[in-house]
């Protein structure tokens, strides 16, 4: 029989998960642009582009980069912060871990609100 | 298998830990400061001509020529850690670090090309 040990995830390892998935998801928008940047320089080329980043679905893929960047803008500022030897303490931590999830949400909405304001 | 685990300087990172530590952070310090000034010229300053007339301005497409190389050079060192630390099957971490070179490589030529063709298109209309 295999023991299974159910525990509860911690902060920190969820927030390096994140900040691994949120990383691949930056790259694969960068891609993106790579490919965006083909189209201008070949109009034939990948036409639908547009069209899809027009489109809800690429809004929303456009939002979803938008809270990957302040997600690994923010834990990359932490994790910065710990090569320098700062906030190594739990408690410390803990905060700065819930602050970088705050900030994103926050962050997140401020450039909602700027799109919006500049349409 | 185990030629490749007899000597861990195998692993890419390894080579120069030091530098590629390094290279990690102050690409990333770039990627941030690079990234609020092309944003920042696309609030302010998205012409009629639209999108393509943005790019082939001088300076943005220098910015974004940096933002490519420094970009995907950051992304091919991370993913590259990533995949050391959690990929334990050796054949399959080696493929996939080939991988990841590879696709890195081919965004940021793909970027830096195509730019490059929209500045010479855009001056040829000025000339």
């Amino acid at each position: 029989m295999q023991l299974k040990f159910k525990r509860k995830p911690q902060l920190s390892e969820v927030l390096s998960f994140l900040y691994g998935i949120t990383g691949l998801i930056l790259m694969g928008g960068l891609f993106l642009f790579s490919l965006y940047l083909y189209h201008l320089a070949h109009p034939d080329a990948f036409a639908y582009l547009p069209r899809v980043f027009a489109s809800r679905l690429g809004k929303l893929l456009l939002l979803g980069f938008t809270v990957a960047f302040w997600y690994h803008f923010a834990a990359g500022i932490r994790y910065l912060c710990r090569d320098l030897g700062m906030g190594l303490s739990e408690k410390a931590s803990a905060t700065s871990g819930v602050f970088v999830l705050f900030f994103t949400q926050t962050m997140t909405f401020l450039s909602i609100c700027a799109v919006w304001a500049s349409r | 298998m185990n030629l490749f685990l007899k000597n861990s300087k195998a692993l890419p990172s390894a080579k120069n830990a030091l530098g590629l530590w390094w290279a990690q952070r102050w690409t990333g310090v770039f990627l941030i400061l690079l990234t609020f000034f092309l944003v920042s010229r696309l609030f302010s300053g998205l012409g009629p001509n639209g999108l393509s007339a943005w790019v082939s301005r001088p300076l943005n497409s220098l910015a974004l020529i940096f933002f490519l190389l420094f970009g995907f050079y950051y992304a091919w060192l991370g993913l590259q850690v990533l995949i050391e630390e959690h990929v334990h099957n050796t054949l399959f971490k080696y493929v996939s670090l080939l991988l990841v070179k590879g696709f890195c490589f081919l965004g940021a030529g793909i970027g830096i090309t195509s730019l490059l063709i929209l500045l010479v298109k855009s001056s040829a209309v000025l000339v």
